[in-house]
């Protein structure tokens, strides 16, 4: 018997995540490059985690014989097979990294973390973010402590199992770990909707990334901007609330602060307009801070003033903020492909996730909104919608995605007219349907919508 | 002891009675110039060793171990195999393949029948008939 490739191994780029659905435990495959998502056992991911790029057909079945998984050559040489079909396998080791001559700058410890004004955050304790996210990156002394605090109590996933790689099939202990879910849900998110570990240890046992949560940081050459990530309803309820706490402790206000493994995002610069126009980066601090307080100060239609400074782009760069909202028919086209790609990831969902998976009914809600309503008759909600586009600006969100900012605002216009059809139909039963913006966000980013707009 | 398996069967049946029989696979040594392909089932107990032998178009089973003959009665439950009665019939219809089969399904003492097969097969004017003699002669290893 033979290999379509010698020394199969799991692409770097492919990203593997422990589920149990149900009662079926699986790993599912994502090749983010191509939306695909592929479905194996546990006994499948032990033969892929010998999948090193090294072992040929007898290797691997050396491999797994040894962990007392060998179910015969045949099963491997089908499951390699299929696999390299889906085009989520290679041959040989990955090639040695190749070194730049010229190295992006990294972020200086001393570098000040500039907050976003007037804005203190207060969770509501309903765990959403934790039955949301298909990727929770555990830092290496987190996963350590969650193995710890596992090894303590019956969980529904055995230990071999609870961690798996942020990408490609290799853990390594140096690196993040992505934790396990339960029908969608982190692990350790225990019945009464509380962090575990939380509840057990305190909130500084948290894992780092939970505790830094809904901040994000990205360096704009001068200050690390804090926002927070517009991504869970308690986010936009903390936004008209009294109370709440700073995104970070008093005592985290440099670089230097935070955790080593915390890579704040970069703003490049020049910073991208359009496909033909830029800016420096200087000039984007100036019409961030501006553009967030006209979007918190909600006078005008959110999606409809985001297509207009996207539209002057190209004619007045970053020169004219305060401008009215135009008219969304432009946007047609955006909904349009997002309708289509919505509707994809849904029925991706539908197929593999638990009925009772918060990221399936997510998907669902937002392609039944835009199969059946218009969303361009829909209300707007300024001050939600203000808001969200603010947090946006002031973290210089639109900037750091790869894309031009003319677009990035055309993409977010998308999402609010989104947000509204999905205000139209009922929300499913387990979902809070006060905040559906803060859905579409997450879902783009966690169910790989994004990539919707990628040919307009 | 080893047991000549029929043609039939392949790797995808050796796994199968391996699963079946709960045989854990300890080694696979790939075949090269000077050694057959081996798959090598076994414990601390004994040794079931599958070999494709390339040089005589064959596959059998080399059993060792302290109770080899219930290995062996289960390998030949598991798989169909081919007995020396088998090997001789062929000796009409496929006569050089049989003879080396010979070396491979014969007793581990001299037999009176098989040594004059081999003898006669060895003063053979056809060459390929020497040389499968030849080859029987050193896998039955008889003083």
């Amino acid at each position: 018997m033979t290999l379509p490739i010698e020394r199969p191994r799991l692409a770097g780029h492919v990203q593997a995540r422990f589920h149990l659905t149900g009662a079926q435990e699986k790993v599912v495959l994502h090749d983010p490059r191509s939306g695909l998502v592929l479905e194996v056992t546990p006994d499948d991911w032990r033969l892929l985690e010998a999948c090193d790029g090294t072992r040929d057909l007898d290797a691997l079945c050396l491999a797994t014989a040894k962990i007392g998984r060998y179910r015969g050559e045949g099963a491997i040489e089908q499951l390699i097979g299929e696999l390299v079909e889906a085009g989520v396998l290679v041959d040989g080791l990955p090639p040695p990294p190749i070194t730049a001559p010229v190295t992006p700058p990294e972020t200086p410890a001393d570098r000040p973390l500039e907050m976003a004004p007037d804005y203190r955050f207060s969770c509501d304790g309903q765990g959403s973010c934790c039955r949301f996210y298909g990727s929770i990156p555990f830092m290496p002394v987190d996963a350590l402590s969650a193995r710890l605090h596992a090894a303590d109590r019956p969980m529904p996933i055995a230990p071999q199992n609870l961690f798996l790689p942020v990408s490609g099939a290799h853990l390594d202990p140096a690196h993040p770990a992505v934790v396990a879910q339960v029908n969608g849900r982190c692990v350790f998110l225990n019945a009464d909707e509380r962090c575990d570990i939380h509840a057990s240890s305190g909130a500084e046992a948290k894992p780092t990334v939970c505790q830094t949560y809904p901040a994000v940081f990205v360096d704009d050459g001068e200050v690390v901007r804090v926002s927070a990530t517009p991504e869970c309803a308690c986010i936009f309820d903390s936004a008209e609330s009294e109370g709440g706490e700073r995104l970070l402790p008093d005592t985290i206000r440099l670089r230097g602060d935070l955790h080593p493994l915390i890579a704040p995002g970069v703003v490049p610069d020049p910073v991208p307009l359009t496909l033909s126009r830029t800016a420096p980066r200087s000039a984007l601090r100036a019409w961030s801070r501006t553009a967030h307080d006209i979007a918190r100060a909600a006078d005008r239609d959110a999606a409809g003033w985001a297509l207009a400074l996207a539209e002057g782009m190209t004619t007045r760069g970053l020169d004219e903020i305060d401008v009215p909202s135009l008219p969304l028919d432009g946007l047609r086209p955006w909904i349009a492909a997002f309708r289509s790609r919505a509707a994809s990831v849904a029925q991706t969902q539908d197929g593999w996730r638990h009925a009772s998976d918060l990221s399936r009914q997510v998907a669902r809600w937002i392609a039944d909104a835009l199969d059946s309503q218009d969303p361009f008759t829909a209300e707007p909600r300024p001050r939600e919608e203000g808001f969200y586009l603010a947090m946006l600006m002031w973290g210089h969100r639109l900037s750091t995605g790869g894309r031009p900012l003319g677009h990035s605002l055309r993409d977010r216009a998308t999402r609010i007219l989104t947000a509204r059809a999905m205000r139209l139909v009922p929300a499913p039963e387990d979902i809070s349907s006060e905040h559906p913006l803060a859905l579409v966000e997450a879902a783009v980013r966690n169910l790989s919508i994004a990539g919707y707009a990628n040919e307009l | 002891m080893r047991i000549l398996l029929a043609p039939s069967v392949d790797r995808a049946a050796i796994d199968r009675a391996g699963m079946e029989a709960g045989w854990p696979l300890v080694n696979i040594f790939a075949r090269t110039q000077t050694r057959p392909r081996q798959v090598i089932f076994g414990d601390s107990e004994w040794l079931l060793t599958f070999v494709w032998d390339h040089r005589v178009d064959a596959r059998y089973a080399v059993l060792d171990g302290h109770d080899v003959d219930t290995l062996g009665a289960q390998l030949r439950g598991a798989l169909p195999t081919l007995s020396l009665d088998d090997v001789r019939a062929m000796l009409e219809t496929d006569r050089i393949r049989a003879i080396c089969w010979l070396g491979i399904v014969g007793p581990p003492t001299p037999d009176p029948e098989i040594r004059r097969i081999l003898d006669e097969a060895l003063t053979s004017s056809d060459e390929r008939i020497r040389d499968a003699a030849a080859f029987a002669e050193e896998a039955l290893d008889w003083p």
